[in-house]
């Protein structure tokens, strides 16, 4: 039989197959394990899971990028490197976590195994190649992570905001599945390229080989008939079937919902209600995780995503495309969630604004990506803000985390007063994670800050050659996101003057914690090294990008009202005979 | 048409079990009537009564548990259509998705997801 | 054999969904909201299973199973969630969950 899984399908879903066992291993140790004996070597176990995805993610480098698993699965840059992301994020999420979960009696080995799983479901995601696979990634991450977020049962807070979070998510992930069902409708297919392809053939553009399609469409066999594509009379059924033209609106429609539920679940302005309430309401090493590594996963996935199935040139820049949302919800996540962060008084809820922040800044670069032309590697920003954003992110709520005031959660600002004297490692690490935040050098997010509005200057710079309208606005977006910036710098260098300026809070003190001190060091350490030494993830990022596997670059075609969709047909016709 | 004789016979075999059973327990079995073991359910829930009040949340464990290990046969199902074709294959592959579901099983019973107190 | 059209079943689905949908914004008892996000998912099947019977392809029924699996597995966490609350504030309601609210 043709559908036997082969050894390289087995290799290239190491990391996942890694973590998966990992995660059901813990879960068996923790019930064959007494009741009341310390949990916390389970950190450890965790931590040499995701070491080792990380390591069979890394021996994966040198393979080819290529399809896996029937079409299921990508293996290629792009998915290597984001894992070794996720694998990061959630190892050290696993070192901070026993301390704080021992204060709060909920040592537990669920803890770690959910982290796993949800990891897990994080790389499959990224390295999805079909709607199918990605949402089981999907679900088998936003599942894990709801009940991560009402992990810790005698906190009221944290059962209510988990069921706000898992009521939210399931809303977002229910409107996601009814986009990809209209999506599939229009097309017949739920493989990320092949919807790429198709819509880049039905809304028409003269410069694709229409052999090409010809020959994708039967080789892929079922496709022929589910692409809507009829070989004998060379007609795209999909622009013509059902009712007339009606199911144009449909395909907008149902791209529009995918891309408004990933939008959601990146937590970006106007989407973000549910998003301050999670992190805040979640046990900090939890939210060290929703705010990195989930993050992390959904806006690599969003990328994935533009990039294999929506980067159509009518799809980005036409009357309804994308490139207008990303536009909007840039500048709004940039505007609100600075502004709102500078209000707050509880440092979990800041570090949440602030998130939204940062989601508006990556979604500057994905404008730029989408923008004009449209060039895919621009997109390589976006990967190396991920890697800043989430050493500052989880290093930041770590500290949190690694922080003790008999039982209550410490979130306050006032909670950090004259801390940086007592503990001056710690002191200078959450001032490092700060300055990253705020982009300022030499630390890791100036670097991805100035990376991003580069991605908007070189597109905006495209803009103008192409003659493209609204390329101004693109620097308009640059100019306020720079402006946004400083007003964010206000917020984190309150941060830090609590941490130096202030007169000490007894209560408070720093946990004497091993494994959160190596997990923060880490995150310090590598945002310092980020932001001297830019060159090697630089490269690792635009190799992820320029290596993504079933990528679809833009076509670039001016086109005047209905003609080139005749033209298409008849090319079409000429390719069949 | 002969095909259909063996779920003829299926059902009059089952039927006949039934029978037979209920039948022996009345002629034999001792009786002691009383008002609980009268309820439709013995130790359950009235069948009537107004559909709004609230049940104890141990009905909401118990439908966890099933709503967990019910989905299974979503995907045990098609296998067992085509197992034939598969051969040992197939029967590999559907017994690493079992086994994950018994780890999930074993993790259950040993929390004691099981009891019902 | 008689066949509806293809935008029957379409608008069957999304008369369903946005039911859910609605219900799930405007409801306020969190077995109820729960619920709608049920028939969100099952309105998506059936648009799965129009398109699959259309297009004469399988893998819309494929994403049915998964969803069907997905849709247990949330009604699982979703279930323990609520009896989580309960036990916090012998209350289903989702307007009482105020605690966030600074």
């Amino acid at each position: 039989m043709s559908s036997l899984i082969t050894p390289i399908d087995i290799a290239s879903t190491l990391p996942f197959i890694v973590l998966c066992l990992f995660g059901m291993v813990v879960l068996l140790l923790e019930v064959f394990q007494r009741q009341g004996q310390s949990r916390s070597y389970l950190a450890y176990v965790s931590a040499v899971g995701f070491a080792t995805a990380a390591f069979s993610a890394w021996l994966l480098m040198g393979v080819e990028g290529q399809l896996v698993f029937h079409d299921m699965n990508y293996i290629d840059g792009f998915s290597k490197v984001t894992a070794l992301l996720m694998c990061t994020a959630g190892a050290v999420t696993c070192l901070i976590a026993p301390r704080y979960l021992a204060e709060l009696n909920a040592d537990r080995g669920e803890f770690y195994a959910l982290i796993l799983f949800s990891a897990g479901g994080m790389i499959m995601m990224v390295s999805a190649a079909d709607f199918i696979v990605f949402f089981m990634a999907l679900e088998l991450m936003s599942i894990a992570v709801y009940a991560l977020a009402a992990y810790v049962r005698s906190s009221r807070v944290a059962a209510e905001a988990g069921f706000k979070y898992f009521l939210m998510g399931a809303f977002a992930s229910a409107i996601m599945l009814y986009g990809i069902a209209l999506v599939y409708g229009a097309t017949g297919t739920t493989n990320l390229a092949a919807i790429g392809q198709l819509l880049s053939y039905g809304a028409a553009s003269g410069s694709v080989d229409p052999a090409l399609l010809l020959s994708k469409v039967s080789e892929q066999g079922a496709l022929a008939g589910a692409a809507g594509y009829d070989t004998t009379t060379g007609d795209l059924l999909m622009l013509n079937y059902g009712s007339g033209t009606a199911n144009m609106p449909l395909l907008y429609l149902g791209i529009t919902l995918v891309i408004v539920s990933a939008v959601f679940k990146v937590g970006a302005v106007p989407f973000h209600m549910w998003l301050p309430d999670a992190y805040s309401g979640a046990p900090s090493p939890v939210g060290a995780f929703m705010a990195s590594a989930v993050k992390a996963a959904a806006f690599a996935s969003l990328l994935r995503l533009l990039a294999l199935a929506f980067f159509d040139y009518e799809l980005r820049m036409g009357p309804m495309g994308w490139v207008q949302v990303t536009f909007f919800l840039a500048l709004l996540s940039m505007a609100i969630g600075n502004l709102v962060a500078i209000a707050q008084t509880s440092v979990k809820r800041m570090l949440a604004y602030s998130s939204i922040a940062h989601t508006g800044y990556m979604l500057v670069a994905i404008t730029a990506m989408g923008y004009g032309v449209g060039d895919l590697d621009l997109g390589a920003s976006v990967v190396f803000y991920l890697f800043a954003y989430v050493f500052g992110t989880v290093g930041a709520f770590g500290i949190l985390a690694y922080l003790t005031r008999s039982r209550y959660y410490v979130e306050r600002f006032s909670d950090l007063n004259g801390l940086g004297y007592r503990y001056p490692a710690l002191g200078v690490a959450m001032t490092l994670f700060m300055l990253s935040s705020a982009g300022i050098p030499p630390t890791a997010g100036f670097i991805a800050k100035f990376q991003v509005f580069k991605a908007a200057v070189i597109a905006y710079g495209a803009g103008v050659e192409a003659g493209e309208p609204g390329a101004l606005l693109l620097l308009a977006l640059v100019v306020s996101g720079i402006l946004f910036s400083v007003v964010g710098v206000y917020y984190y260098l309150k941060v830090i003057v609590h941490l130096y300026m202030r007169d000490p809070v007894r209560e408070v003190t720093a946990s004497d914690s091993g494994p959160a001190r190596v997990g923060i060091s880490v995150c310090a350490i590598a945002t310092l090294v980020i932001g001297l030494f830019p060159g090697p993830l630089l490269n690792l990022s635009e190799q992820a990008m320029s290596q993504m596997e079933g990528r679809h670059d833009g076509v670039y075609v001016q086109y005047e009202d209905g003609a080139p969709i005749e033209d298409l047909q008849r090319l079409m016709r000429e390719g069949s005979r | 048409m002969i095909d259909y004789v063996a779920i003829l016979m299926l059902g009059l075999v089952g039927v006949a079990m039934c029978a037979t059973v209920v039948a022996l327990s009345v002629l034999f079995g001792p009786r002691n009537p009383s008002r609980w073991k009268g309820t439709a359910y013995e130790s359950g829930s009235e069948p009537f009564g107004d559909a709004r009040i609230r049940l104890d949340v141990k009905y909401y464990m118990i439908a966890i548990s099933f709503i967990m290990f019910d989905v299974e046969a979503v995907f045990l199902l098609p296998w067992a259509v085509v197992a034939k074709d598969y051969g040992a294959y197939g029967f590999v592959v559907a017994m690493v998705f079992v086994t994950i579901l018994v780890v999930g099983l074993v993790y259950e019973w040993q929390k004691g997801g099981l009891e019902w107190d | 054999m008689l066949s509806l059209p293809l935008s029957w079943y379409l608008m069957l689905s999304a008369t369903l969904f946005v039911m859910g949908a609605l219900g799930l914004l405007l409801r306020r008892n969190a077995i109820v909201a729960f619920m709608c996000v049920e028939v969100m998912l099952n309105a998506v099947n059936l648009t799965f299973i129009a398109f699959s019977k259309y297009h004469q392809d399988y893998t819309g029924q494929v994403f049915v199973f998964m969803v069907i699996a997905v849709a247990a597995a949330e009604a699982g966490i979703g279930l323990a969630m609520i009896v989580n609350m309960f036990r916090h504030k012998h209350s289903v309601q989702v307007d009482e969950a105020t605690l966030l609210r600074h």
